[in-house]
């Protein structure tokens, strides 16, 4: 037995050996490499003011060398844009911004990475407080990937910058702007995932501005428009309902308004499933308004 | 081997016995040195699933199940562990029942003072092939019992909403000892099916015939039954421990393999000296009468 024990034992050992070498110029390989960079990043960060400056050059040598060893492979850009964000670590963000784009100049480059690298340069601005160059890279989003999520929220947040700066006028302007950008994306798609994001940046959009009674419109006509599962999931609808009750009672006092939707909704899509949770919640703001009117009369 | 057992030996005294047994007839323990490298070839190929060139046959069905990221690391190495938990279930009903049987016919040949050669023992346990598949599914569906009791145990400790006090302990004790309370679990489903394979093997019953003496002899000797079947178990707790500290990422990822290798050494050696001493005592018992 103890022969056989030692044939098994040499036939797994083999097998590993042999498994492990075939793929050593492979994906794999590069993962695992990068991961353990990365783990030795992860813990530095916990603290970085109190990592001495050495310990992020080794962490830099060891981006360098992997880079080194897999040129062209997608990994190689996820460890450029490591060694970027290790420079954002240490406050070097124009060596940081440097790193970024280069990435952003490589071809052929993918949207995802496009939008990670964006991200990175605006950390970068935002950690400046550099709100104009924050704007300049909004407007480079918009160009290069406007329709990712990044690109679609990029010309809110440009005016949202103006907040920080405290510039209403600039602002209110930025905001105008933006409303018929995503206006003109909902005319461009209609009835596409586009027109559901565009219409959703618009109620934002319009939230800022505080234009309460657009604001309801759009949410009718993106409740009304989109009753396809694929948009209407659970994060979506508790957002949509959310914010018809809150402007409609809060903000406009109208308790009405609401059941007026979610009833054109029912007759609309009778068979919905959706029909049963706006039964319940047409119900509750009826009771609701009966408190409200007896708390007043008291 | 034929050794008069003292008819009050004891749960540890006859784990001993059997372990010093394994180490004097080494042929008892073959079937299940077979067992440890099948397992442990399927766990290796497993592992290396997600790696050229295993992943051109693994790859799509790795993706259709858990998704493309589980094909990269580190999280491959969260998947291996579960495709291996996926053939337990097929590889115990259909392969591990029957070495297991298989040892315990070398055990006897042995006792009947015959040579124990595997090959013979593995040809004259093949005609009771089928009952011995029917055996497994009596122990697996017993095991099922047990976990599916314990899950709702369990699912009603996760709603315990108390952060102090006794019901606090109590949910705390449930959820943190899942992993000891399946293993208890799994080694009271054997102690309650642990006669019915020497039954098929040594008195050649069917498995209703096997299943009704295996519920007899543990009607008079639970407790010492429960004893033979849980105290090895106790020895792969370590191994339940190593697996907590993995998923609380306090060892390393990496580590999965090696305590999925320890795993498997564990469990088949474990069976090994459960099994034998389960037989052994059936063996004993018959004498006795």
């Amino acid at each position: 037995m103890k022969k056989l024990a030692l044939i098994f034992s040499i036939i797994l050992i083999a097998f590993y050996l042999v498994l492990s070498v075939v793929d050593t110029k492979g994906t794999y390989t590069a993962e695992k490499s990068l991961w353990k960079i990365n783990t030795q990043l992860a813990k530095l960060t916990r603290d970085p003011d109190a990592v001495p400056s050495a310990s992020f050059d080794t962490i830099l040598k060891k981006y360098d060398r992997f880079i080194e060893k897999n040129p062209g492979s997608p990994l190689s850009t996820l460890a450029k844009i490591q060694k970027g964000q290790v420079y954002t670590i240490r406050k070097d963000n124009e060596q940081a911004r440097k790193i970024f784009e280069s990435i952003l100049a490589e071809e052929p480059k993918s949207e995802p990475v496009t939008v990670l690298v964006f991200n990175q340069i605006l950390t970068t601005y935002m950690k400046e407080n550099n709100y104009a160059k924050m704007r300049a890279t909004y407007d480079r989003i918009l160009k290069n990937a406007p329709y990712t999520e990044l690109g679609m929220r990029a010309p809110l947040l440009k005016a949202l910058t103006y907040v920080m700066e405290k510039k209403t006028e600039q602002q209110q302007k930025a905001l105008t702007e933006a409303l018929t950008y995503y206006r003109s994306l909902s005319e461009q798609f209609p009835n596409t995932e586009l027109d559901f994001f565009s219409r959703y940046f618009t109620i934002e959009t319009l939230s800022a501005l505080k234009r309460w009674q657009e604001t309801l419109n759009v949410l009718e006509s993106i409740l009304l428009d989109f009753p396809d599962p694929r948009f209407l999931t659970e994060q979506h609808i508790k957002w949509i309902l959310t914010r018809i009750n809150n402007i409609s009672i809060n903000g406009l006092k109208d308790f009405d308004r609401p059941g007026v939707i979610y009833n054109k909704f029912i007759t609309k899509y009778p068979n919905h499933p959706l029909n049963k949770l706006l039964t319940k919640v047409i119900g509750e703001i009826k009771t609701l308004e009966k408190k409200v009117a007896e708390s007043n009369k008291k | 081997m034929k050794k008069k057992m003292n008819q009050h030996e004891g749960v540890l005294s006859t784990i001993v016995n059997t372990v010093s047994s394994l180490q004097r007839y080494q042929n008892i323990f073959l079937p299940y040195l077979i067992l440890i490298f099948v397992q442990l070839l399927i766990l290796e190929i497993f592992y290396f699933a997600p790696r050229y060139p295993l992943n051109v046959f693994f790859g799509p069905l790795i993706k259709k199940l858990w998704g493309e990221s589980y094909m990269h690391y580190p999280w491959n190495l969260s998947v291996f562990p579960q495709l291996f938990q996926m053939i337990q279930l097929p590889f115990y009903i259909f392969i591990g029942s029957f070495m297991v049987a298989t040892g315990i016919t070398v055990l006897k040949d042995i006792n009947d003072d015959k040579k124990g050669d595997f090959g013979s023992a593995f040809r004259k346990t093949l005609g009771s092939y089928v009952h011995i598949l029917l055996a497994a599914c009596v122990t697996f569906a017993l095991v099922w019992l047990f976990y599916k009791a314990f899950n709702l145990v369990h699912a009603r400790a996760r709603i315990i909403g108390a952060t102090a006090g006794i019901k606090f302990y109590i949910k705390v004790f449930i959820l943190y000892g899942a992993p000891y309370f399946n293993l208890f679990l799994g080694a009271l489903a054997t102690a309650l099916t642990g006669y019915i394979l020497p039954a098929i093997i040594l008195d050649k019953k069917s498995v209703f015939t096997a299943a009704l003496i295996n519920f007899r002899i543990i009607f008079r000797t639970f407790f010492f039954t429960l004893g033979v079947a849980i105290v090895p178990y106790l020895f792969f707790a370590p191994a339940l421990l190593l697996r907590q500290l993995i998923s609380s990422r306090i060892i390393p990822p990496d580590m999965t393999f090696l305590v999925m290798v320890i795993s498997v050494l564990l469990t088949v050696t474990i069976d090994a000296v459960v099994y034998t001493s389960l037989a052994t005592s059936y063996i004993i018992n018959k004498e006795r009468k």
